[in-house]
């Protein structure tokens, strides 16, 4: 294994899960499960964003379908861990709807699309006289007191919630070694060819809308888990999640890191969510800190974090972040050429 | 009029144009040879400001155009005729042209232009309120040059490929209305494929690999080894 | 069966509606055709322009609201005058998101992704601005623009909505005469359809892109203004308006004028007699199913062009 890969992930991982036998405060080990999960989001919304090039933007959808059926089947009597698993699946096959778009449009209409749908859907189970088949989603109320997971004989809330702690970092290992391996592997290369040249890879043989399905649906189910593993965590799930504000946020945690970029989501979630948490009682100032830091990072840094420490250790220096600046200001000004 | 100095260009990381300098005299008919894909329409892009050198000097009419916008180019009478005539397809044929006279100058004598034109060109006249979509190549064609003619005082109309996909008979008429343009005082550069149309030019640059191959007078450069080799077959 | 006289009402309240509808996506669509890219930010600017003729309105004395006082101008400046100076301030503020915003990514890689992103922000950016300012409260503008209606027999018309629907349509016929016969006008259009060839004519394609964004970011201000006068105010009433301009660029073709004022229309009767059959909260999910509909038939709405 490359020292990089020891350095960057091995050892950090490995001191995570040491941390709570050392550290006392339960909020930390509620915040660091949280970034783990939304880490998971991250990883799996920047591979569909930034590897395969597809402007999807209704990742909520996989989170809710799966987040909503973990929390249905908790509440009716299954293991949390069952419903987190079938919740997976679940959304995997609604990233499958979703991947039978991307065979109809591309580009701005996929964009369009995906989120108009996501909105329709958004409004669909908010109602209260809403279609049986969406019966798991009880309208605006949203599932709440969703049981605790119970494996093992003991409540895993117990100590802070270590166990979901634990929980949390195999999953978020687990997802990021399937990503690594799914990104070395021909798929990786598959994605990167829909991506950058959608027409010469057909020519090769590639099936591309094969590749867009197995990217929609590997995806969807990442998110899903994770947003399983969060309703169980949280013990609540409602309709919020599939407002804007959402996609704002799984949107910042790829740009803040960078898009593209492997470790960049989870830069992004470390940075997010604490941020988040940090900022909420300060109410409308939270979201106008967040849009200006976002919009900061899209215009002086759009390589985010992760793309930007890759410049600064590639023996470009402090400079470079303050040339990006300058850049901006610059074009900002006109004074460069169209 | 226009002078390139030792201009480099291309697109992203492709350099197309390897350092290429010549001189187009005031009034002058010249023309721009070479296989595809060696930069001949990348000088003309280059000239017009579509495209921005990353070194050496364009200058026109005695001043440094070096990096300037298009527009601003256009406004100081050097026209670029893109390939393919690239007309406003969801505009008519009047709009089109009126388009063309867009900068200030030429827009106060966008009435007396239009008349101008259709002088020029009276088979473009009849169509006027028709959708440059729905017009034949060759009346494209003629459009393309017609809107570049309606810039106020137009200096030197670069034009890429006035034959391309065009029958004989139409090139034909292309290049008489060339000679009509040209007596009236405005330098041409054409960019072209077939060296047959091109034998009364003033001056001729062959382009090969980004470079100014060879230049001369038209019969010095058409009857040239370099040139029957690179044109052998055509 | 459904008796005529029921039919009538839901036609007029379309015909108003889809006038406005036009309206707010007009301003999606000139950006989109000229500049290439997707403005989340549009339903922002339509809650700033609604809220800054609030401002510029509404009397002190209606402003305590829970013991606490939200600030207004007192200039108590009539509607119809307020609105002037709101259309312009946001118009100012759509050139410089233009120039801040969009001019640096367009330059850069993933334009779509990027300026999808900023928009967001920005919408972020004033939706929390207006709620730190005006509070997370609903309003309504002091007083109503026109008092009265009108009967044409079983019919009843408000002046509001002959206001709304005159002021619409007045402004998307004028929008029509610019582009097509002022020079900007075609500048714009020219720009559209190629950008390099209106370079080529002259046209200095980056003014033309701040024109554009500032055009269609005042479209937007002067629908907000319109809407808020039979709608609540708060910071985020813009949501629906967006989602319904969404909807309309997608049916009608993003990017074409006639697809988007067509498209508004039937968006609108669409919504007013699915209210009429069902219930008023089917209006916009039916819209929603149409704009499937049209995923499956024609991807590119009615009137759009491939994507290149």
């Amino acid at each position: 294994m490359r020292l990089r890969t020891i350095f960057l992930f091995v050892l950090p991982v490995a001191i995570l899960s040491l941390y709570p036998r050392v550290a006392e405060q339960g909020y930390l080990t509620y915040t660091l499960i949280v970034i783990l999960a939304y880490s998971i989001i991250g990883f799996y919304y920047n591979m569909l964003l930034g590897n395969v090039g597809i402007p999807f933007l209704g990742p909520m959808v996989p989170y809710a379908v799966g987040g909503y059926t973990a929390g249905y089947l908790a509440l009716n009597g299954y293991n949390p861990l069952i419903g987190i698993v079938v919740g997976s699946f679940f959304a995997a096959g609604s990233g499958f709807a979703f991947s039978l778009l991307s065979n109809r449009v591309r580009g701005l209409y996929m964009a369009l699309y995906s989120l108009v749908i996501t909105l329709f859907f958004h409004q669909l189970i908010v109602r209260s006289d809403i279609p049986a088949i969406f019966h798991i989603f009880v309208g605006a109320i949203g599932q709440n007191n969703i049981p605790d997971i119970t494996l093992g004989g003991f409540r895993w809330r117990l100590g802070d919630g270590v166990a979901y702690y634990y929980l949390g970092i195999l999953l978020f290992v687990g997802s990021a070694i399937f990503l690594k391996i799914l990104l070395d592997s021909r798929f990786g290369v598959a994605f990167k060819a829909v991506r950058d040249a959608e027409v010469y890879a057909a020519s090769l043989g590639i099936g591309i809308f094969r590749v867009k399905v197995i990217a929609f649906l590997v995806s969807s189910f990442f998110i899903g888990l994770s947003g399983g593993f969060l309703t169980i965590f949280y013990q609540a799930v409602g309709p919020d999640i599939l407002e804007t504000s959402n996609m704002l946020l799984f949107f910042s945690m790829v740009v803040f890191g960078g898009l593209g970029t492997f470790f960049g989501p989870v830069v992004g979630a470390f940075i997010l969510v604490p941020l988040n948490n940090y900022l909420t009682p300060y109410g409308a100032w939270r979201l106008f800190a967040w849009g200006l830091a976002i919009l900061f990072v899209v215009l002086v840094a759009p390589e985010g974090a992760v793309g930007k420490a890759e410049h600064l250790l590639r023996g470009r220096s402090i400079r470079g972040l303050i040339g990006s600046a300058r850049a901006w200001t610059r074009t900002a000004s006109g004074t460069s050429t169209s | 009029m226009l002078v390139l100095e030792n201009v480099r260009s291309g697109y992203g990381q492709v350099e197309v144009l390897k350092g290429v300098s010549f001189e187009i005299k005031k009034g002058e008919y010249a023309a721009i040879i070479g296989a595809n894909g060696h930069g001949k329409t990348t000088i003309l892009r280059t000239a017009s400001g579509l495209l921005r050198p990353s070194s050496g000097k364009v200058k026109f009419d005695g001043e440094d155009i070096t990096g300037m916008p298009a527009y601003k180019v256009a406004e100081k009478g050097l026209i670029h005729i893109p390939e393919g005539a690239r007309l406003f397809p969801q505009m008519t044929v009047q709009e089109n042209l009126v388009a063309g006279a867009f900068a200030k100058s030429s827009w106060r004598n966008k009435a007396k232009n239009l008349a101008r034109v259709y002088q020029l060109f009276p088979n473009i006249a009849e169509r006027k309120n028709q959708l440059a979509l729905t017009l034949s190549g060759g009346e494209r064609q003629t459009v393309a040059i017609a809107r570049g003619l309606m810039a106020e005082n137009v200096k030197l109309l670069m034009i890429d490929e006035p034959s391309a996909g065009l029958a004989p008979i139409l090139i034909d008429e292309v290049y008489e209305k060339i000679g009509e343009i040209r007596k009236t005082g405005v330098g041409v550069l054409v960019v072209e494929q077939s060296p047959k149309r091109i034998a009364d030019c003033d001056c001729i640059y062959l382009i090969e690999n980004g470079e100014v191959r060879m230049q001369g007078s038209a019969k010095e450069v058409l009857e040239s080894k370099e040139v029957m080799q690179a044109y052998l077959g055509s | 069966m459904v008796e005529t006289a029921l039919l009538l009402p839901p036609l007029l309240s379309a015909i108003i509606l889809g006038s406005l509808y036009a309206l707010m996506a007009m301003g999606l669509t000139l950006i989109y055709s000229t500049i290439r890219i997707l403005n989340f930010a549009h339903g922002a600017f339509f809650m700033a322009g609604a809220y800054i003729v609030w401002w510029l309105n509404t009397p002190e004395s209606a402003t305590r609201l829970f013991g606490t006082m939200i600030p207004v101008s007192g200039l108590q400046l009539p509607l119809f005058v307020a609105v002037i100076p709101a259309v312009i301030i946001i118009f100012g503020a759509g050139v410089v998101t233009q120039k801040a915003l969009i001019l640096p990514l367009i330059r850069k890689p993933n334009t779509l992704i990027t300026t999808l992103v900023a928009t967001l922000a920005l919408a972020t950016i004033l939706e929390s601005v207006a709620t730190v300012i005006f509070g997370g409260g609903r309003f309504s503008y002091a007083q109503e623009l026109v008092v009265g209606n009108v009967r044409f027999g079983e019919l009843i018309v408000t002046y509001v909505e002959i206001i709304q629907f005159a002021v619409a349509i007045g402004v998307l016929v004028a929008l029509y005469l610019f582009l097509k016969k002022s020079r900007i006008g075609i500048g714009m259009r020219a720009v559209a359809q190629d950008l390099d060839a209106a370079s080529l004519c002259g046209i200095d394609t980056q003014t033309v892109y701040l024109l554009t964004f500032g055009i269609g970011a005042a479209l937007a201000a002067l629908a907000g203004f319109l809407l808020t006068n039979i709608i609540f105010l708060s910071p985020s009433v813009g949501a629906t308006p967006l989602t319904i301009a969404f909807i309309v660029v997608v049916f009608g073709g993003i990017g074409s004028v006639p697809g988007t004022v067509i498209a508004s229309y039937v968006v609108a009767l669409v919504q007013q007699y699915v209210t009429l059959l069902l219930d008023p909260s089917w209006g916009l999910s039916f819209a929603f199913i149409l704009m499937i509909a049209v995923l499956i038939i024609r991807p590119r709405g009615l009137f759009g062009f491939k994507e290149t």
